[in-house]
């Protein structure tokens, strides 16, 4: 067994090799086309594959960088911006659920890092049945993907799903405005989309700038990374022929963790653990915490990840051998997980603990602002609790004393930022090193 | 819309599209938006997004690719050639 990098756009060559690779016994290291060909040459060689599947396109840009010891294969995409994925490739997928590698994911987190993750075939496979368990698929259902298949997220709960229930799925264009988004939705009859907050709210701008309430679709599956409020809010009060489910995952969890399975139009949570999974939060000293107590999240799986890659990047686990998530959350008293922030971007600022992303959402309740990012910025040796937004108004005036109503003072940020774009990482979490940067340059006067 | 005009609106545009890469307005029509200003997947749809409703055009889906849209130049051939056709 080897490892066989593939990268490529969405599209059923693509899709048909992978399956391949699998049913050769090899295990499929899936790079993102975007990303920089030397950034994925070095992924290549830390991962150490022997060959490389890549599409026509992408071949004159990585093939001068590329080492001798790993064979190039190019592969042309056919000439069609979507269609559904046919009948013979359904047929020649084989499930599997064998402890060999099946796929090495490199996924971002916020630092921008990389981190090859091994997930093998009964990770991605028992992952794939519980989300089938609760997505209860019927022979009306189309899947459409919207993000890119060289995610965990889309192989497992999207391809996968639909090669094991022979659920009709569109393979389309990724990166395309929300139009062509809706257009493919309303052309497929689509039903199920699973989508990041980032292409929500680019969808909810569309559809409400065109009145258009994307008809068939039954269910909107929104993971990937958090979801403010203020959107969930919008979305749900928007989209109200659709379903819309906030779910939590991690690549490491092969990778979905929680669902929600009720449209509850008030609760904003990331649901409850899937079939076969348990969550648990811990304080840092590793004692389970009551309900609405906020702690380290841990999770027990099936589907955990074999191993990383590149040396052992594993968070060292607090509860026995639960998988630790590094994220901050909490349980309710119902068992619906609620997601605070990452453990590692806490800020701590003179002995306070702040969650960004608690202190975020009181921002995002004053009307005119749109987006905005928390974070701590060292400037001239001092830390300072930065926000960084937009808006089509300074706000910088008056949201000081709207803030001071509803947080602690050492809470308020103390300096804010006017800005048109978020930085954001290809997989669209926010990117806190360049925020970092663009607070940075404003402070110095650049 | 002459191309003058077009290349005032579209400079604009970018600019506010790119302005948290620090890049000079005047600089805009030099760089590659990809290799200079790190263009990503979704700042390369809020482009298309911006110019469509900027200019009421729809760009046709064969050109939505981000290397038809690397730097100003390209850009404002885009805009004009639909704005040319829809006269």
């Amino acid at each position: 067994m080897g490892r066989v990098a593939l990268i490529g756009e969405n599209s059923v060559e693509y899709i048909d090799i992978l399956i391949t690779i699998w049913n050769n016994g090899d295990c499929a290291v899936l790079i993102d086309c975007n990303i920089p060909p030397v950034t994925a040459v070095e992924m290549m060689l830390e991962a150490q594959v022997s060959k490389c599947y890549i599409q026509q396109k992408y071949y004159d840009k990585i093939s001068d960088s590329i080492s001798k010891s790993i064979s190039l294969i190019s592969y042309e995409k056919e000439n069609c911006s979507d269609r559904l994925l046919p009948v013979d490739i359904y047929n020649k997928f084989q499930e599997n659920y064998s402890k060999d590698e099946a796929i090495v994911i490199y996924s971002s987190g916020t630092t921008g890092k990389s981190k090859g993750i091994v997930l093998s075939h009964f990770a991605i496979n028992t992952n794939a049945d519980s989300i089938i368990d609760y997505m209860q698929l019927t022979k009306d259902d189309c899947i459409y993907i919207v993000k890119n298949i060289a995610h965990s997220s889309s192989i497992t709960g999207e391809l996968l799903v639909a090669l094991k229930t022979k659920t009709p799925i569109v393979i389309a264009p990724v990166v395309v405005p929300p139009r062509v988004i809706i257009r493919n939705i309303e052309t497929y009859q689509v039903t199920q989309i699973c989508i990041n907050p980032t292409i929500l709210k680019m969808l909810l701008e569309e559809c409400r700038r065109k009145s258009c309430l994307l008809y068939p679709l039954r269910n909107i599956y929104v993971h990937g990374a958090k979801t403010h409020d203020k959107l969930g809010e919008n979305a749900r009060n928007f989209f109200t022929n659709s379903n819309i489910y906030f779910e939590y995952g991690l690549t490491e969890a092969g990778p979905r963790v929680t669902s929600q399975k009720v449209n509850n139009s008030s609760n904003l949570s990331v649901g409850k653990p899937i079939l076969g999974v348990d969550v648990i939060i811990v304080d840092d000293l590793g004692n389970v915490v009551g309900a609405n107590t906020k702690g380290i999240i841990h999770v027990k799986t099936p589907s955990v990840y074999s191993n990383y890659v590149c040396g052992d990047k594993k968070l060292p686990s607090l509860y026995s051998d639960w998988l630790n998530t590094g994220d901050i959350g909490y349980l309710d008293d119902l068992g619906e997980l609620y997601i605070i922030g990452r453990k590692d971007t806490m800020i701590n600022l003179c002995a306070h603990k702040i969650y960004p992303i608690e202190v975020e959402k009181q921002i995002l309740a004053h009307s005119k602002i749109n987006e905005c990012v928390v974070t701590m910025v060292t400037f001239q040796g001092e830390d300072v609790l930065c926000c960084l937004y937009i808006s089509n108004e300074d706000i910088q005036k008056d949201i000081k004393s709207v803030l001071s109503n509803v947080l602690m003072k050492y809470e308020i940020p103390k300096i804010f930022v006017r800005t048109d774009i978020i930085p954001k990482t290809r997989n669209g979490k926010v990117s806190l090193i360049d925020v970092n940067e663009v607070i940075l340059r404003e402070l110095k006067g650049v | 819309m002459n191309l003058e005009e077009i290349k005032e609106k579209t400079v604009t545009l970018c600019a506010q599209i790119f302005e948290s890469s620090g890049v000079d307005t005047d600089l805009l029509e030099y760089v590659d938006f990809v290799d200079d200003l790190g263009m990503d997947s979704i700042t390369f749809i809020t482009l298309i997004v911006e110019i469509e409703a900027a200019f009421d055009i729809t760009v046709p889906d064969d050109l939505l690719l981000i290397e038809n849209f690397k730097n100003m130049d390209d850009v404002i051939g885009v805009v004009f050639d639909q704005l040319s056709e829809s006269v």
